[in-house]
Parts: structure tokens; C-alpha cells; sequence
């Protein structure tokens, strides 16, 4: 979750030749989540996760459905600062995990179109707690790929000999050096 | 006579840590293998066959099974790659998919009791080992990749010691040994200031300890 402070709105005071800040600030909480992108997609109809560039009016309807502080309005929205899209942005492409996947096996072949039911499809089959339809959706990307890797049955997770051997030596040679030893 | 004495001190023996790890390659080579953290060994093969007569078993045959062991490590030196069948040629440029060579291996497990921790050693001398690599494929998935261990499945050709069966593997306990031989044994498997370190055959080994006696 992702908790920034929107300015109050912001006059200039012919008078006194000043900028004056009225309303006060505004703190809003949002999360990058599966029930955020969920919302979007029902409201628009379209995969969010196509890698297609969002139009305008894409972009701030997600960010009205990230929202999850009550009786936020466009208004408040519209008032954003620029540090405030960064803020966002910078939470957004955050991994929020500390696994990593760097020996995975690399998967090959075309690729599934990603849309909110099939990643709540992924939940069911993976057990994952309903809950987390509001953590961060790469936290949730990150449960799901390790559910996956932890799988036995599915055999994308073997590596081949070559592959595996090419691995090791990989591997071996970082830690060769990370530790100045020769073996 | 005496009666049995049971936990009278020093009499609990433990073998902990493994260092000292030397890999020894077929062309003579021998290096030093500072990431070697376990070796485990896994016999297979080791059955008994009864015997029986008329319905009585009155004895059993031992079948020998076959000296296997499960090898793990943080690190390998890249001549181990050889004994993988990977070849370097120039230029850091390796081949892949070649035969795979036997190597031996030499390794010490502290030894400690309940009055000493620090009683001394044993020396485990591995020689005609071939390595196949484990399949560790969803290790990779932990919080942490760089705590994987490396792991293989070693087996050995035993070798021919005369008055004894066929074998590939020695044990020397040092604590049962004098300072002198416990350092002329160390400079044959780790070299000296005048002669490389080496693994000869075993029945060398064993004619060399008999020589002392």
C-alpha cells in the first residue's frame, strides 16, 4: 500500500503577488493490486496487462480504482503533484519481495494473455488466500511463480543437463570470485 | 577379569567438521578444494541372502554392494569441470559433452570426545570417482540463490590391495598415529616443499603405512 499526500489548491494572490494554498492537504492510501486492476478491466474491457501504452483516460482510471481511502474524488485527484506521480510510479514498479529468479528455468513459447480472472484463476489452483487480491500484484506474481516453481508435476521447472551444467558453472564462477578463492 | 564400563570418559567419540578437501585429477594434478562441505557417503547395493536347509536357515551370504556417496559444495575449482565432461579450451571458451573423467578426492572430518574437542583427525582418501550432477532444479526458487549448494552423486571402480577386497576407499585415523607418519602420509596427499601433492594407488598407500610398522 502507497500512502502520499496531495496538496491543498494553490490561488495567486494578485495583491500580494503570491501563490496561497487553500483546502489543505489530502492523504490518500492506494495499492497496486488484482482487485484495482480487476476494476479496470471491467470498466474497460481490455487486458491491463496487454504491454499496450495506456491512453489518458486509462491511466487515471486506474489510479481512481487504486484509491482505497473513502471520499477521495477527481477533484483531489486532478490536484496531484508531480512528486505524487512519481511516488506512485516508483510503488508501482516496485517487486515488494525478496525472492529471486535469476536460475528459473526460462520458459519458452507463446505466452498467455494475462487478464485479472486468469490470475485469480492462478489463485484458486495455487491456494492463495483471497487476501491477497489486495497486496501488490507483483508480490502476488512473486507468490505465484514460486507456487509454480514448487511444483513438481509441471515440467517446464527441469532444467536440461546442458542447461543445468551451464548453470553451475555460472554460478560457480560468481562465487569463485565473490569469494578471491579458487575453489 | 573386568567388568564393561559403559560412558567412561572419553569414550564418547564424535567426527564433526570436513575440511582439507583435494581434488585429484587423472593426469596427476592435484588441487585444493576450499567450498567442499559434505560427503555423505550412500552404499547400495548391500544385501544378505539366506541360506536355508530343510526348512532351517542356518546361514547368510553378505553381497557387496557398490561405494556411492552424495558430494555437496559451495564452490568447485574449475578443474572439476574435467571430471564433468566440460573441456576448456582458449580463450574461456569450454566444450561441452565430453567424456567424463575419474578423479579421487582426499577430505578431513575432525574428530572430538567428551574430553577432548580437538582429538585429532581422519583422513578420507576417494580414488576412481565419477561424479553425475544432482538435479536440483527447484532449489533455485529459494529466497536466497546463492545459498544452493552444489551436489552430486559419486560413485567409484574399487581398487585391487593385496590381501584385501577390492576397495576405493582408505580411512587414515591420525589419533591412532605418531607425528611422523602423520606428516610424511600428509606430504604424499598434500605435497611438501620438495614434491607435489599427490594420490597414489591405494595399495601404495597401505604398503607405506605397513612399512612404518
Amino acid at each position: 500500500m502507497l500512502t502520499i499526500t496531495i496538496p491543498g489548491k494553490e490561488f495567486f494572490d494578485e495583491a500580494t503577488s503570491r501563490f496561497i494554498t487553500t483546502d489543505g492537504e489530502t492523504t490518500i492510501e492506494l495499492e497496486h493490486s488484482l482487485a484495482a486492476l480487476s476494476k479496470w478491466e471491467s470498466k474497460y474491457e481490455k487486458p491491463f496487462l496487454s504491454g499496450k501504452e495506456k491512453t489518458s483516460d486509462e491511466f487515471w482510471g486506474y489510479i481512481q480504482f487504486m484509491v482505497i481511502t473513502p471520499g477521495v474524488n477527481t477533484e483531489i485527484l486532478s490536484r496531484m503533484s508531480r512528486a505524487n506521480f512519481d511516488a506512485i510510479n516508483d510503488y508501482v514498479n516496485s517487486k515488494e519481495t525478496a525472492t529471486t529468479f535469476s536460475l528459473l528455468p526460462q520458459r519458452k513459447g507463446r505466452s498467455e494473455i494475462v487478464t485479472a480472472e486468469v490470475i485469480y484463476h492462478w489463485m484458486v489452483v495455487y491456494n492463495i488466500p483471497e487476501s491477497w487480491e489486495h497486496r501488490h500484484l507483483n508480490q502476488l506474481f512473486t507468490m505465484i511463480r514460486v507456487c509454480n516453481a514448487k511444483n513438481p508435476n509441471n515440467k517446464q521447472n527441469k532444467l536440461s543437463a546442458a542447461e543445468r551444467s551451464a548453470r553451475m558453472r555460472e554460478l560457480n564462477a560468481q562465487r569463485l570470485k565473490e569469494l578471491n578463492t579458487t575453489g | 577379569m573386568t567388568t564393561l564400563v559403559w560412558d567412561a570418559s572419553g569414550q564418547k567419540v564424535l567426527e564433526t567438521g570436513l575440511d582439507r578437501g583435494v581434488l585429484y585429477l587423472s593426469d596427476g594434478r592435484a588441487v585444493p578444494w576450499n567450498g567442499l562441505t559434505s560427503v555423505d557417503p550412500k552404499p547400495v547395493g548391500f544385501t544378505t541372502q539366506p541360506l536355508f536347509f530343510e526348512g532351517i536357515k542356518y546361514n547368510e551370504i553378505v553381497v557387496v554392494g557398490d561405494w556411492s556417496a552424495s558430494l555437496k559444495a559451495y564452490t568447485y575449482p574449475e578443474e572439476f569441470m574435467e571430471v564433468e565432461g566440460v573441456i576448456a579450451i582458449d580463450n574461456g571458451l569450454y566444450v561441452a559433452g565430453q567424456d567424463f573423467d575419474l578423479f579421487g578426492l582426499s577430505y578431513r572430518t575432525s574428530i572430538a570426545t567428551d574430553l577432548n574437542p580437538n582429538a585429532g583427525y581422519k583422513i578420507h582418501i576417494l580414488t576412481n570417482l565419477t561424479a553425475i550432477p544432482g538435479n536440483s532444479s527447484h532449489k533455485s526458487s529459494s529466497p536466497d540463490p546463492n545459498v544452493v549448494e552444489f551436489e552430486w552423486t559419486i560413485t567409484a571402480i574399487p581398487q585391487q590391495i593385496a590381501g584385501f577386497r577390492p576397495t576405493a576407499e582408505l580411512i587414515f585415523d591420525t589419533t591412532m598415529s605418531t607425528p611422523e607418519f602423520i606428516a610424511e602420509f600428509e606430504a604424499i596427499l598434500y605435497g611438501s616443499d620438495s614434491t607435489s601433492a599427490r594420490l597414489p594407488y591405494l595399495e601404495e598407500l597401505v604398503n607405506f603405512a605397513d612399512a612404518w610398522s
